[in-house]
């Protein structure tokens, strides 16, 4: 698509945006374990820690036009509060080290 | 306990999607019709339609007659007018057919793949497509 296309499809179509597709209808709610499957005997998930992270960064390089899964509650906050959040960061790291070296000085 | 499992997003863009097509809200186009591209309907489609590319009936879109798309379909409108005949539109689409949350079919829906979203409502029938033999 050459750049003037490119241009009137986006005046005209419209911006990129995302859109809220629901949960997936399967036959086999209820069925069977959906999600993460939980080890009964030793309590741990079966998605390692290692493959946590692999699901977060999925969710941001996600192609256009195939459905994905829609962040969780708390990660639609945390990126909500993501400034907020490293400013408290940066104020507490501040105050402590502030308060270490007074303690040293004094 | 019923599990709830996570809603799904679809990133729409156009430019990617090559949807270069749209029938906006408060227009209305009808009869034999080809669209080369993808084709966002928020208005109202009726007739013999062809969508070379993916189909994206918006909320409040309404699609109607004889569609046939070689892309992906996406649902959040309504195929088929309210109360018509099942046989009175009939959509076959050569990719995937999504039916979000939103949709309304009443009409024939073929695809290839069908993914139903909670809350859709699909009233009319719904046939697997199979790919067209190959011609030597």
């Amino acid at each position: 698509m050459s750049e003037t296309d490119a241009f009137f499809t986006h005046t005209i179509v419209g911006a990129p945006m995302s859109v809220l597709l629901g949960r997936q209808a399967r036959p086999s709610r209820g069925a069977g374990p959906e999600g993460l499957q939980i080890d009964m005997t030793q309590g741990r998930a079966v998605l390692s820690p290692a493959w946590q992270s692999w699901v977060v960064t999925t969710q941001a390089c996600a192609p256009v036009g195939i459905p994905r899964m829609r962040p969780t509650r708390a990660r639609r906050w945390l990126e909500r509060h993501a400034l907020l959040i490293a400013a408290a960061g940066l104020f507490s790291a501040t105050v402590t080290i502030i308060f270490w070296g007074a303690s040293r000085w004094l | 306990m019923a599990v709830k499992t996570p809603q799904d997003t679809l990133t729409l863009d156009p430019i990617a999607m090559n949807v270069v097509n749209r029938v906006a809200a408060g227009s209305a186009l009808s009869g034999n019709l080809t669209f080369e591209g993808g084709l966002l309907v928020q208005g109202e489609l009726s007739g013999q339609v062809r969508v070379n590319g993916r189909l994206i009936i918006w909320t409040g879109g309404v699609v109607s007659g004889q569609v046939e798309v070689t892309g992906d379909f996406y649902l959040f409108g309504r195929l088929g007018e309210p109360g018509a005949d099942v046989q009175a539109t009939q959509l076959a689409c050569q990719g995937m057919a999504f039916i979000s949350k939103t949709g309304i079919s009443t009409g024939t829906l073929e695809a290839r793949r069908l993914q139903l979203y909670e809350g859709a409502d699909l009233q009319g029938p719904f046939k697997t497509l199979k790919p067209r033999p190959e011609t030597q």
